[in-house]
């Protein structure tokens, strides 16, 4: 190339130029896409909406090199309604504390809408500025925008305008392509992560809100101290499907549940909630532990999902002094005798829910101001350690920690809960635990024989009785219902065996024993039949009533309440 | 215990126009009804009305008040009308809990279910 010294051929300068532009676009666009990397994967892995949200502000004001930006979204209420906040960057929040949300004006529809990135490089000049009363423009006192830089976010999944990134500038045209390409790129990662933090939002919240609906309140049982208590994993967001329940039978009997559905989530939530409420209802029926046991697997098994399901059912009876137990494939319950050390009830007993068929019970004494523990594998499992040497930590936990003076029950529990996870627990931790407070309780029986005197023999028994332990209220009622249930057993039985009067706390509890299985049949008479009153009066008349099989018959209660006082 | 010491019916005609009056005193249970039901045999006369004086009884059962739906039965179908009159406490607890105030006709007293009968 003939040219002269130390002049370069202007082709060449030019192709040079040309390299050194294409260089440039190829760092920006390398800037661009690794300034995306970075924060998309900063954003896409942030569950936390707030932290979240500003964060992409940050972000994005940064990369575009405005002034100042601001992102305004929309979220909807518990009550289904929408509203819109805001996160500022680059200046004080102050600096629009005193302004109005944005509304759908000319300037800011196409990002509302979804229509489209909006860039200007003086948006006091551009025709869509300036319409709308009563500012006509920015508000006064609103920091100056010259460059104005818009760019919707918009949701992959649902396609919905989730909100919007807005940047200013008091400088003209100090938004070019790149910064808007950059903007885009931000607000797509951005809409993912607000998709993803709204899904695992609602994951969460549903969840924990069909646990707690599903979770009993655990309210006073007469005649005992109850201790519930429920952690949460201390890691992991999904509610675990622990329970915990406390039903009052007939009789002043009480039964204690614990149970736990493997897996997590709302389908281990849904489940624990059908679960306890079918051993509710089984135990109201009055079936025997290892038949609510066996009722409830047969349920599980039906259900869909296939998680398997523990569970300790257990009834103590106050007449009888006993604790009477079952467990589907659970950690064992321990009961200590209020002189007593721990006893670990380490019965194989049966398999868990879903997968046992039959289930044995057991029966042990349990004096009055003994106690009664159940928990959950949260409590006593540590990575590394069997589950053995976790029952054996806990039983010398409450060897130490309970003793017949233990006056207030809750820290107690505390301090065992704090003992065996040292304050982190990797699953769910559920714990029941129950003494016998021995209140008063005062009974009165009467031997029945098979003649039709006997029902006013009855009535005279439970009148002398009431005297006796001062409660005349109930006596019409009592003596009515008394008079029913004796009639039906002469009647319907032949049979007669016992009647029971049991007086505990506000309730009163009327048994008659026979000696047919055969349960009673509930009618309702119309007004003019002559026959079918007996057990209709009876149900008027008291609060609840039933019958259990005894094993050499039944036995047909029924409860009224006291007036307080 | 003598079952005869635990209810004693006894029936009248009283008034004018007369009235079948029943008064039943003691205790009425599934053992002792059967004397009611046997003391109502064949009462009231057609087009009489039966009275009820309930101011002895003490206590009545299932079993009573199908006796006394019976008699209601029984009355209405012979063209007369079937009052309880002085109710005891404890009795008017059955009758109302079993919803049979609505069936009775309930008075506080004879004289009363006697001026109500003459005057009509």
């Amino acid at each position: 190339m003939s040219t002269p010294e130390g002049q370069l051929d202007p082709r060449l300068e030019e192709r040079i130029r040309d390299l050194e532009q294409k260089v440039a676009r190829l760092e920006a666009d390398g800037r661009l896409v690794d300034t995306l990397r970075e924060v998309g994967l900063r954003l896409t892995a942030q569950l936390d909406l707030d932290l979240l949200v500003q964060q992409a502000t940050d972000a994005a004001t940064i990369a575009t090199g405005a002034s100042f930006g601001a992102f305004f979204y929309n979220l909807i209420d518990d009550y289904g309604e929408s509203y819109t906040l805001y996160t500022i960057s680059g200046v004080p929040r102050s600096a629009f504390e005193s302004f109005p949300m944005p509304r759908n004006t000319k300037v800011f529809a196409p990002t509302f809408s979804g229509a489209g990135t909006v860039i200007s490089p003086d948006i006091t000049a551009d025709e869509r500025y300036g319409h709308n009363e009563p500012h006509l423009g920015m508000p006064k006192g609103h920091l100056p925008v010259v460059s104005y830089l818009a760019v919707p976010v918009v949701s992959p999944t649902s396609h919905e305008v989730l909100g919007g990134f807005f940047f200013g500038h008091p400088d003209a045209a100090r938004f070019n392509d790149e910064h808007a390409r950059l903007a885009e790129g931000l607000a797509g990662y951005t809409a993912i992560a607000l998709d993803n933090a709204r899904l695992f939002a609602r994951e969460r919240t549903l969840a924990t809100e069909l646990q707690r609906t599903m979770l009993p309140e655990i309210g006073d049982v007469p005649g005992f101290a109850v201790v519930p208590r429920y952690l949460p994993a201390a890691s992991g967001s999904e509610v675990g499907g622990d329970w915990l329940d406390v039903i009052e039978l007939p009789g002043g009997r009480t039964a204690f549940v614990i149970g736990d559905v493997m897996g997590r989530g709302v389908q281990a939530a849904s489940t624990m909630g059908q679960i306890r409420t079918a051993i509710r209802a089984y135990a109201l029926l009055d079936l025997t532990a290892a038949q609510v046991l066996r009722h409830a697997s047969e349920l599980a098994s039906a259900m869909s999902g296939s998680q398997f399901i523990t569970c300790v059912y257990a009834v103590h009876d106050p007449v009888t002094q006993t604790l009477t137990y079952a467990n589907a494939g659970h950690p064992p319950p321990i009961v200590v005798g209020p002189n007593d050390a721990p006893t670990v009830l380490g019965d194989r007993l049966g398999m868990p829910l879903r997968v046992g068929s039959t289930f044995e019970q057991r029966t042990v004494v349990f004096p009055a101001g003994s106690s009664l523990l159940l928990y959950t594998d949260g409590l006593v499992e540590r990575r590394g350690l069997p589950l053995p040497d976790g029952i054996e930590l806990l039983d010398s936990a409450l060897r130490e920690l309970l003793t017949p003076d233990s006056k207030d029950l809750g820290v107690m529990c505390d301090q065992l809960i704090e003992r065996l996870t040292n304050g982190a627990h990797d699953d769910d931790v559920a714990l029941l635990f129950a003494r016998d407070i021995d209140v008063p309780r005062r009974t009165a029986m009467m031997a029945l024989v098979s003649e039709p005197v006997v029902a006013s023999q009855a009535r005279h028994f439970v009148a002398d009785t009431l005297a006796e332990w001062s409660l005349t209220d109930p006596l019409d009622s009592a003596a009515m219902v008394v008079t029913e249930l004796v009639s039906n057993a002469i009647r319907h039985t032949g049979a007669p065996i016992a009647l029971h009067l049991y007086h505990f706390g506000q309730r009163l509890v009327v048994e008659v024993l026979d000696a047919d299985d055969r349960p009673p049949r509930r009618m309702q008479p119309s007004i003019q039949d002559e026959n079918h009153r007996g057990v209709y009066i009876v149900d008027m008349l008291t609060r609840r009533w039933g019958s259990r099989p005894t094993g050499r018959g039944k036995v047909v209660w029924a409860e009224l309440v006291l007036p307080s006082g | 215990m003598d079952q005869g010491e635990l209810v004693s019916v006894a029936v009248e005609q009283r008034g004018s126009p007369p009235v079948v009056l029943v008064s039943v005193r003691g205790e009425l249970d599934f053992s002792t009804t059967p004397r009611l039901v046997d003391a109502l045999n064949g009462q009231p006369p057609a087009g009489q009305h039966l009275v009820f004086d309930l101011s002895g009884l003490g206590f009545c059962d299932s079993s009573g008040l199908g006796a006394l739906i019976a008699a209601h039965k029984a009355t209405v179908a012979a063209g007369g009308r079937m009052f309880l009159a002085a109710v005891s406490k404890t009795v008017l607890t059955a009758i109302t809990v079993t919803s049979l105030d609505q069936l009775f006709d309930i008075r506080d007293s004879i004289d009363a279910v006697l001026a109500e009968v003459s005057a009509a």
